[in-house]
């Protein structure tokens, strides 16, 4: 038998990978072996390889099912406006360009989304800035000493409000958030 | 400072390690596959010189540009880093003193922070990764959407950008051929399990890995809570086989547990796979309380590293042959190898 992967050695290492009960038979030379990530561990990192093709799978036969990727369905003419990425690359390999992607590919994916994760809305953790959420497992011994640390954190919190308030030319919050911040600042003191 | 891997860990005898990942991106940067070279390096240095202004040295700064690929290849096999990285040259990795901490920039994604723990501990893998996420939150713009949660290169990330990981030993559950039904089942839960090594009809090591495949629609908190969930039940079913199969044949199991210790102690060349399999019967012996080392503590995680080819090339500082690579594995395990109470 040959070497799956180089085609020309004679396969001496054979081994079966087992992912959710489902198994396939591999098949490789020694110097190829080495090249691959017979190594431990690795292969837990790898995920995504495996769900890219999977999604890909999906996305591509959710559009229309026959292969005509003919330039009549108007999802092709998409393309992100940042990053470039056209629709027809989304699905071929099934990453996102840029975050605006998101906006752009997120309304044509919503359903294939829901099939991979069984969901469509996150429910997690925020960014600090979409304000507090209590995601921390119960800390040991971390509760005044660390309240410093705490005003601090929360000044840098309302300091990203406040550049995103200007931002959006909200002056009357800006304002507001600015006294919250000189009140927190005096406390420090 | 000692590693994260002599640190006590819950439930070692069956969960040998604990793993939490999170993918986060910035707003006002491409994603890594449409990252400049110019702009990948920008990235890398705001983020490494935000870590120095807050914790000076404590997290050592590494640019895979800096790294030959042996490095690279062992950091690999330590589990630093991830693969993704290792492809790029415009990525850097930050690392803890105890190295259970680390925070990769531009692999998959700007930023994955990941947390290994000894044994069973999620909790703490999660508090120290919610740190490290706040900190960075509060000093750059993480891009993040209502709907779809943290904005992920893979889609398959997307939500919560977590992924949680326990590697279990799972020699009783194993050998009893039960374990491709409660894959099956777990998996219905949204839990993916994979053997590392393995042909038909065995498992080399008995390691498996148990994650979760779903990251969006459920909190931080629920994902770990279901994972925690089933691998408690696993843990529970493979004792009581353990104790099944060695009440069953007492013999086959204490000759397997001596044989193996015996070897691992005594040979003078070892191939990885038999590393491995020797190992889990050790450690399957120890657990059984058939071998009683003198030194109670064994720090299998560093085992399992240290005997990696890569890491064992590295370590060498010299090109060396297959061969050479073995006969240095054995003899580090061999000095790995605790003394026995009763011989």
């Amino acid at each position: 038998m040959l070497c799956e992967k180089c085609g020309i050695n004679t396969a001496t290492f054979h081994y079966t990978e087992v992912v959710n009960g489902i198994k396939s038979e591999h098949h490789l030379c020694k110097q190829c072996v080495v090249g691959t990530d017979m190594s431990y561990y690795t292969s837990f990192f790898d995920n995504d390889a495996q769900f890219k093709k999977l999604l890909s799978g999906l996305l591509a036969s959710q559009s229309d099912g026959e292969n005509d990727v003919d330039s009549d369905d108007p999802a092709n003419k998409v393309h992100c406006p940042k990053c470039g990425m056209s629709y027809a690359e989304f699905i071929e390999d099934s990453v996102f360009g840029c975050p605006d992607c998101y906006d752009v590919f997120g309304p044509l994916i919503s359903d294939t989304i829901r099939k991979i994760q069984g969901s469509d809305r996150h429910t997690g953790k925020k960014p600090l800035i979409y304000g507090n959420y209590d995601n921390s497992f119960a800390h040991l011994g971390d509760a005044d000493d660390d309240s410093d640390m705490e005003i601090s954190k929360e000044i840098d919190v309302l300091q990203k409000r406040l550049k995103e308030a200007v931002l959006l030319e909200d002056f009357d919050l800006a304002a507001n958030l600015r006294d919250q911040i000189s009140e927190l600042k005096k406390g420090l003191e | 400072m000692d590693k994260w891997t002599s640190q006590p860990g819950k439930n070692n005898d069956v969960v040998i390690s604990s793993r939490l990942r999170l993918a986060r991106n910035f707003t006002d940067y491409m994603f890594v596959p449409k990252l400049s070279e110019k702009d990948s390096h920008k990235l890398v240095d705001s983020v490494i010189s935000k870590f120095k202004d807050e914790y000076g040295e404590h997290y050592r700064a590494i640019r895979m540009s800096d790294c030959n690929d042996i490095t690279k290849s062992s950091m690999k096999e330590q589990r630093i880093i991830s693969s993704h990285l290792i492809k790029n040259p415009c990525g850097a990795v930050l690392i803890s003193p105890d190295e259970s901490a680390s925070v990769m920039i531009n692999a998959e994604d700007h930023i994955r922070i990941q947390v290994l723990t000894n044994g069973m501990n999620m909790h703490a893998c999660y508090n120290k990764a919610n740190e490290l996420d706040d900190f960075i939150d509060r000093n750059f713009d993480y891009a993040f959407d209502e709907k779809f949660g943290y904005k992920t290169t893979y889609p398959t990330n997307l939500g919560t950008g977590m992924r949680v990981g326990y590697t279990l030993h799972l020699p009783g559950l194993s050998s009893s051929k039960k374990l491709n039904q409660i894959a099956n089942e777990i998996s219905r839960f949204g839990i993916r399990v994979k053997a590392l090594y393995g042909d038909e009809n065995v498992d080399y090591g008995c390691l498996y890995q148990l994650s979760n495949q779903k990251t969006l629609g459920h909190t931080e908190k629920e994902i770990i809570k279901d994972l925690n969930d089933i691998v408690t039940q696993l843990v529970q079913q493979e004792r009581e086989q353990r104790r099944y199969l060695y009440e069953n044949n007492k013999f086959v199991s204490e000759d397997m547990a001596f044989k193996s210790y015996g070897v691992l102690r005594y040979a003078r060349k070892m191939s990885l796979r038999d590393s491995l399999t020797l190992l889990s019967e050790f450690m399957l012996g120890v657990s059984l309380g058939i071998l009683k080392p003198k030194d109670e503590t064994i720090c299998i995680n560093q085992i399992l590293q240290d005997i990696q080819p890569t890491v064992i090339k590295a370590h060498a500082a010299r090109d060396i042959s297959d061969e050479e690579t073995d006969v240095i594995r054995a003899d580090y395990l061999r000095h790995s190898m605790p003394e026995l109470e009763v011989e």
